[in-house]
């Protein structure tokens, strides 16, 4: 099996993937599959015996075998999200995680932050896939550099599409594995963290200074006004780590592969493609979606129907993640019991992947490959990278030449180039190696403070913000799939067992949460990798920070629902002029095969003016037929199964209406909008299953109930008063998005408007159904393109990324901290509960915590965020999120790990709070005084330096930077030129995107792209993506001669200077001078050039980090054009705020 | 109540789950006790006769500390996950427009009759019931919103504000009891 892989990581062997396959596939592998044919990936086939609900999952059986032994076989694999397709995906899958092979293929990029070069993996480009994919494939062992234990072979197997096949095939194909001689190997190279015993106690050095001085003051950060303690009755738990960026994800990595044998089945679908590139919509992957999941699920389908409607409305869903089990439920200890009637299928063999991880990493690094990872690495590095560096510190003990260069005074008044060249990276917690090996990524979970004070009174005194970033569902490259029996969790807390609890022995373990010792029960004994008893801190669920459970029918409330998907679509008479609906129907059209879901998929459309228009697409129709509802006051639903239809069965008659549908209206002249009834209606017709309710509105709805009012005056802009109407002007929509929550509907909201529709009040239907929303100001299809590639971008992106659907998500911590406050999309059930009817990859979430009771008798602080919810293939799942942080003592510990990309998010946050229940002005005063506050708090505290001026740890230097950056947004900015909407907009935005798009969109990176060179560039799948330097955001660094790309999130600017050298233009956008470059370039032509191919390389690599794609807007040196750009140089002035130089000055004048 | 309190928050508390959810959803009857207490009252002041104000303020009164009680007991329930936002706060909010009629009635009672004393004891409880009210933003869905009051520590504002109430009521109704045995004296 994938063993051998593991022993000889450098060998040919290393590549590979797919652990499960090629074991399988290897010797023994073989063997077993054929003992054990019936049990897919997903183990599916016990599984269905079991629970008769879960449909989809019986589908394929294809890779199988991961279950090396013949007990535990069908259970453990590992999923990538992204398998769907076989060949597509699996071909991403190595390219990624390679990230020699092919830099662009999927964006790996988030996963493996820490160490962007070396396993990130670049997405790529869609398009270049396939050719890259399949010379990876082959060529996998040189590459192969941290040591995917998995040779390539996995990825042979995938080609084929059935699953059975699959399994026959394999074999054949892989030869390669022949290294992998002996499964025997499984040379665990580190399981390293594994028991937590001993770290505890390394840790514990910390702890002692402790209590010592208590400031007076109350709140920890200006904005923080609120902090109480929380009860003890939330805090239960929490275990995470601090993110060991690469080396987690790389880790994860292998256990992909044997995903791979997952495949076939597909769990996520096309939807959770998404996590890598292979969700983009622009990407090459499509096909990838379409095939696998027809494909797939064909299997699983069969029983699927009956689910959706049947259940009644489930309240309980807090309980079933949450600690408790719902009242039907038998206790707690039930899970255990279970156990029994699926003994045989454990945890197939692992790979030996999970041990691996780590260590492979390691000694990845240096050199294998040619390509690989040395092309990762800078040529020239400035410093050695994060993780290098702390290995050979090893750990807690030294310290932290790390923590000593992050506390480096820097004196702002004097220090004129702060920024790092390259992106800032999130700060390694000070954490012994093997804890950091383990951690969860950074990109998934990451704390303001990597270092957690052990009080609330020293907290206090640091100034600075205490709370999590999570972006849980993020499209991950490699997960670990475990299919078990039992779950293990703490019996007090519910807290799921991690890397960072304590084996006393081998039958006990202690919660790190609550500290209370639990039984390890015998299935957990066995474990799926080495194939051997006794060894259970070598699980993978005590491998990996992240994992993913397939839940069994414990965790359901009901039959897991079908993937359900609702399209409500205004077509008044604006909606017709804006002209959205022709390139809506287009898009959907071409992404019908993509939707996330299996056979039981079920679509519906609703569409309304004055009155609401339902469709019949009822099977065996010859074509839709239109109901029209006109009594909007007392909605009805008129037909109730007909609407809602399956997709598999009236695709014909979904077509057919999309095709039909942009004319049908083209001569409305209907100028009202019952929005509200419309919503009324939706609510109705998805009540019996939940599902996603997708919105497209272009005005103020007039009509009904929810009707609104135009609440803006622009003249009322620059009124001293501050900006009125932030908040909704009725609880409507907030109630209705409640009662949706209840039902398990996400309501998703495109506004396309040009004038005024009250977002403030609109985007509550979103905002606690757990949507998303998207706003295009001005969209019209014809006078604003760059809004509709805009749009037709997103909705692609939306419509095929992953999706969860019913989840609820539970974030529990250490013993003593406590969660007072929650940002983001979802409704807060109870304490620590967030309910989210739908959820998606592109959205984040932060909550703000307390410590309530001192830490200092634990050397760790963990938390743990658990996503339970309904895969859209039906399966029930829970995503598993630990983070470990060590608590400290000293205040100037807690500066050395401060995160200030992390505080700066959540600090905006808060300030969107405070600006809805105070005043924008309050909310500004708020974050300059946190930069004041933090000022003076360092000067009094921790520097003895008695200089004067402006004295920061290096680790937060870029707070005033940051800070003004907010101030300037235009969620907070102040003066005349933001509309309201926008502005709106822009604060839901801060509440829900994931921590780099925001830092993105706050702070742009600016770089100098004519004279690029090639030093110190990545070497990515035979690319080499120049690295150019960041560059501070004032004019004084934009030169005439020179072309400078801001990178904002969402989009690319390009700006070209006056008397920028020809041989720029002419090479890089093809154009003869200055003056032929064209008003509105909106791409980068793909020329031959060295130039050009540096350029696209650079912009590509850029583009793979994010899941939407962004466009590049080409802008000149003229007074019309370049004023998009020129706005977001945040260091200089700007209309109604200060330089940065004139900020400090004012910092200096409020401190003390 | 104080039992109520102490013995659910700290879940850490319940070693074992059961105990959770054999509660969860179950809804705990505080009222039950009410209409005997007041009736209880209520003929007692029957007997009395007496002053119509006294027994009227002591109608009231008697009312509130239960009110009090009861939302204590919700809150707490919340606290604790027993109930959900939405079921905590709609039941709540149906008690805040009851709450501040009755107190601002007391007042004007107290107004009327010039007691003086009284009047200004309840004249900041009904000020402030009534400027919580108007407060509220258009947006919310009472003065208890479920999307808000996990945050920003509003669950523990919104108990603190319920226990200071409480010893409040308990004052007057002593205060009340003694003027009305007082009244029934002189009578």
């Amino acid at each position: 099996m994938s063993a051998p892989g593991f022993t000889h990581l450098n060998s040919s062997v290393s590549y590979g993937q797919n652990p499960t396959p090629n074991g399988c596939q290897n010797g023994p592998g073989q063997t077993y599959q054929s003992m054990h044919p019936p049990a897919g990936c997903y183990g599916a086939p016990p599984q269905q015996q079991n629970y008769p609900t879960i449909p989809a999952l019986p589908t394929s059986v294809p890779n199988k075998a991961p279950a090396t032994n013949s007990a535990h076989g069908a259970n453990y694999y590992w999923s990538n999200q992204q398998q769907h397709h076989h060949h597509h995906q699996q071909q991403h899958h190595l390219s990624q995680h390679h990230v020699a092979p092919s830099p662009y293929n999927a964006s790996l990029s988030s996963d493996a932050p820490s160490q962007p070069y070396a396993t990130v993996p670049s997405s790529a480009p869609p398009p270049s896939n396939a050719h890259y994919n399949q010379q990876p494939l082959q060529q996998h062992p040189p590459y192969a550099p941290s040591g995917r234990y998995y040779g390539p072979q996995a990825y042979h197997a995938p080609p084929a599409p059935p699953p059975p096949e699959q399994q026959q095939q394999q074999p054949s194909l892989v030869p390669a594995p022949a290294v992998g001689p002996g499964a025997p190997i499984h040379p665990i190279v580190s399981y390293p963290s594994a028991p937590g015993s001993s770290q505890f106690g390394t840790l514990s050095s910390f702890q002692n200074a402790a209590a010592h001085g208590v400031m007076p003051t109350q709140m920890g950060a200006p904005l923080h006004q609120y902090s109480n303690p929380r009860p003890a009755s939330t805090a239960a738990v929490g275990q995470p780590g601090p993110t060991v960026n690469g080396q987690g994800s790389t880790g994860h990595k292998h256990y992909d592969q044997s995903h791979q044998a997952s495949l076939s089945y597909d769990p996520y679908g096309g939807v959770l493609h998404g996590g890598g590139g292979a969700d983009r919509p622009p990407s090459g992957t499509p096909s990838n979606s379409v095939h696998s999941s027809p494909g797939h699920h064909q299997g699983g389908d069969t029983s699927s129907s009956s689910t959706g409607s049947a259940s009644p409305v489930p309240n309980n869903y807090d309980n079933l993640e949450g600690g408790s089990y719902p009242d039907s439920m038998p206790p707690s200890d039930h899970m255990t019991n279970q156990a029994a009637p699926y003994g045989s299928y454990g945890y197939p063999g692992m790979p030996p992947a999970y041990h691996q991880g780590p260590a492979s990493l390691a000694n990845a690094s240096p050199s294998h490959e040619p390509y690989g990872q040395s092309g990762y690495q800078p040529y020239s590095q400035p410093f050695p990278s994060m993780s290098q560096l702390s290995t050979a510190l090893g750990g807690l003990s030294g310290v932290p030449e790390l923590e000593v260069e992050a506390l480096r005074p820097v004196n702002l008044l004097q220090e004129k180039n702060l920024l790092p060249p390259r992106a800032l990276e999130a700060p390694e917690p000070n954490l012994s190696p093997e804890l950091r090996k383990v951690n969860c990524s950074p990109q998934s979970f990451r704390c303001t403070l990597t270092s957690i004070p052990q009080t609330q009174a020293l907290l206090n005194k640091a100034r600075l913000p205490l709370g999590l970033l999570l972006h849980p569902f993020r499209d991950l490259q490699q997960l670990p799939v475990i299919t078990s029996n039992t779950i293990v969790r703490c019996r007090s807390c519910r807290t799921y067992i991690n890397p960072f609890v304590t084996f006393l022995d081998q039958r006990r373990w202690k919660c790190n949460l609550c500290y209370r010792v639990n039984d390890v029960p015998d299935e957990f004994m066995y474990n799926p990798v080495t194939r051997s008893y006794g060894e259970p801190h070598k699980r993978p669920e005590v491998q990996n920070a992240t994992v993913e459970f397939i839940a069994s029918s414990d965790y359901m409330l009901r039959p897991p629902q079908p993937a359900a998907y609702l399209f409500v679509l205004d077509v008044s008479h604006n909606a017709v002029e804006a002209g959205y609906l022709k390139y809506f129907s287009e898009l959907l059209i071409d992404n019908l095969d993509k939707l996330p879901g299996d056979t039981r998929t079920r679509v519906g459309f609703l569409t309304f003016d004055n009155t609401i228009h339902f469709y019949n697409l009822q099977e065996g129709l010859s074509q839709p037929q239109m109901l029209v509802v006109s009594d909007i006051d007392d909605i009805f639903i008129p037909s109730h199964d007909s609407l809602m239809v399956n997709l598999k069965e009236s695709r014909e008659l979904v077509k057919d209406l999309l095709t039909s549908l942009p004319g049908m209206f083209s001569h409305s002249k209907e100028t009202h909008s019952a929005l509200g009834p419309a919503l009324q209606a939706a609510f109705k017709l998805m009540s019996p299953t939940g599902g996603r309710v997708t919105v497209f509105q272009t005005q103020l709805p007039t009509l009904g109930a929810g009707s609104l009012q135009s609440r803006e005056d622009p003249n009322q802009r620059s009124s001293t008063k501050g900006v009125q109407h932030l908040g909704p002007a009725t609880d409507f929509y907030k109630k209705l998005a409640l009662d949706c929550s209840g039902q398990q509907i996400g309501v998703d909201l495109f506004l396309l408007s040009s004038q005024y529709s009250d977002l403030a009040s609109l985007s509550c239907i979103s905002k606690y159904s757990a949507g998303s929303v998207f706003y295009y100001p001005s969209f019209h299809h014809t006078h604003n393109p760059a809004q509709l590639e805009k749009f037709q971008r997103d909705v692609e992106r939306y419509l095929t990324r992953k999706i969860g659907f019913e989840a609820v998500m539970r974030i529990r911590c250490t013993k003593g901290l406590s969660i007072h406050t929650f940002h983001g999309n979802f409704f807060v059930r109870s304490t620590d509960l967030l309910s989210l009817a739908n959820v998606n990859p592109d959205s984040a979430f932060a909550v703000q915590m307390s410590i309530e009771d001192s830490l200092a008798d634990s050397s760790l602080a963990c938390f743990q965020a658990a996503l339970l919810y309904t895969s859209s293939k039906g399966k029930r799942r829970i995503r598993v999120h630990t983070l470990c942080l060590p608590v400290v003592s000293q205040l100037s510990d807690v500066y050395a790990g401060a995160d200030v990309q992390a505080i700066t998010c959540l600090l905006a946050d808060m300030a969107i709070d405070r600006s809805l229940t105070s005043s924008l002005s309050d909310a500004r005063d708020a974050l300059t005084n946190a930069a004041v506050y933090l000022l003076s708090a360092y000067k009094s505290n921790v520097s003895n330096l008695q200089q004067s001026g402006l004295v920061l740890p290096a680790s937060m230097r870029l707070f005033p930077v940051y800070i003004l950056a907010l101030l300037k947004q235009k969620a907070l900015r102040t003066g005349t030129s933001t509309r309201l909407d926008e502005r709106v907009f822009a604060m839901c935005e801060f509440k829900t995107q994931p921590l780099q798009q925001l830092m993105r969109m706050v702070h742009p990176d600016l770089y100098r792209l004519d004279d690029m060179s090639d030093q110190g560039a990545l070497l990515l799948n035979h690319t080499l993506v120049p690295q150019p330097h960041l560059l501070h955001l004032s004019a004084e660094r934009v030169r005439r001669d020179g072309a400078f790309l801001m990178d904002c999130g969402n989009v690319f600017y390009l700006w070209i200077g006056k008397s920028c050298s020809d041989v720029f233009i002419r090479d890089v956008l093809g154009c003869s001078s200055y003056a032929s470059i064209p008003e509105n370039m909106r791409h980068i032509p793909e020329l031959e050039t060295v130039l050009s191919e540096r350029v696209r390389a650079f912009l590509d690599w850029l583009q793979d980090k994010r899941s939407f794609c962004s466009s590049v807007h080409v802008l000149k040196d003229e007074a019309s054009a370049k004023a998009p750009f020129f706005q977001r140089l945040v260091e200089d002035r700007s209309e109604a705020a200060s330089s940065y130089p004139d900020f400090l000055e004012h910092l200096q004048q409020q401190m003390p | 109540m104080f039992f109520t309190i102490k013995r659910y928050t700290g879940p850490d508390q319940a070693p074992f789950q059961p105990a959770r959810w054999q509660y969860h959803g179950t809804t705990r009857v505080p009222h039950s006790g009410r209409r005997d207490r007041k009736g209880t009252l209520y003929r007692k002041m029957e007997n009395g006769g007496g002053s119509v104000h006294s027994i009227t303020c002591g109608l009231l009164c008697t009312d509130f500390p239960l009110g009090v009680l009861s939302q204590i007991i919700t809150l707490s329930d919340l606290e604790c996950d027993y109930i959900n936002a939405r079921a905590c706060c709609s039941k709540l909010n149906k008690w805040v427009i009851p709450e501040m009629v009755g107190q601002c009635l007391s007042t004007m009672l107290m107004l009327v009759s010039m007691h003086w004393f009284t009047f200004f004891l309840n004249l900041p409880v009904a000020a402030w019931n009534i400027y919580r009210y108007v407060k509220v933003p258009l947006g919310n869905m009472g003065v208890f919103d479920p999307t808000e009051i996990h945050n920003r520590g509003q669950l523990k504002s919104h108990m603190k504000e319920a226990m200071i109430k409480l010893g409040y009521h308990l004052l007057c109704f002593f205060i009340y009891l003694y003027s009305m045995i007082l009244a029934l004296i002189n009578d």
